[in-house]
């Protein structure tokens, strides 16, 4: 089998019902309403990338409901920020506002 | 959602149509908490353009998506979790193909555009059912 080939469904999850899946997942209301949440944080990025960069230069950013709340040059001490917070890292957007991006691909 | 860990979070992806599966990298499992040695499961080579060759292991996953006050779109996939290496800390997570294989996609960079029509999905919930 090749290495990045998709092992053979077996996980105990797989055929799940509908309402099964639903339960893990939670109310769809919910999903809406927390994704429409975050989507403010990865569109205040998005809408501000180069204003970012320039104003955190190479730094990790923590943003929450749109906005910035903690930044710095370590990711492990914006977490630590983020926790002390009390912002919920599962709900919070981490950005490296990188000055030179790093190639992906070369 | 990773249901074997009891965990829930919100990713904000690089789409990538040359990866295989989906990837999360370090820079979001180390936010979550992730211990990668303590995943259960067998350690594989994950091999790709981005993230050269890292060691992984691969959990079954849902990812949601929403299309805002519609539908909530989820889908069943195995998700590859990325060992923490220097090389590889900033690279964010990797939406792969098998997701965007069920979307149809429009790439419009002049208007600074990306937009996904969902063709298929495992699960269609309605955000306001009835």
């Amino acid at each position: 089998m090749d290495e990045n080939e998709t092992p053979k469904p077996f996980n105990g999850l797989q055929g799940l019902s509908k309402e099964e899946v639903l339960e893990l997942i939670g109310d769809p209301r919910e999903i809406n309403r927390s994704l429409k949440v975050f989507q403010k944080s990865t569109r205040l990025v998005s809408d501000h990338y180069s204003k970012l960069v320039e104003r955190y230069p190479d730094e990790w950013l923590a943003v929450y409901n749109g906005r910035v709340r903690a930044h710095g040059k370590s990711r492990k001490a914006v977490l630590e920020e983020v926790d002390a917070k009390g912002l919920p890292r599962a709900q919070t957007f981490l950005w490296l506002a990188k000055t030179e991006p790093q190639p992906l691909i070369e | 959602m990773l249901p074997g860990l009891g965990l829930m979070a919100e990713i904000g992806f690089l789409l990538d149509t040359g990866a295989d599966r989906t990837t999360l990298f370090p820079s979001d499992s180390d936010s979550l908490g992730i211990d990668f040695s303590k995943l259960p499961g067998e350690i594989k080579q994950y091999t790709a353009g981005v993230g050269g060759r890292s060691r992984s292991k691969t959990l079954p996953a849902y990812l949601a998506f929403t299309d805002p006050d519609r539908n909530v779109y989820a889908y069943s996939i195995y998700l590859s979790i990325l060992e923490p290496h220097e090389s590889i800390d900033e690279i964010p997570s990797l939406l792969g193909r098998d997701v965007l294989n069920q979307w149809d996609i429009r790439y419009a960079y002049p208007f600074r555009r990306l937009t996904f029509s969902v063709v298929s999905a495992d699960y269609v919930y309605p955000v306001n059912p009835g």
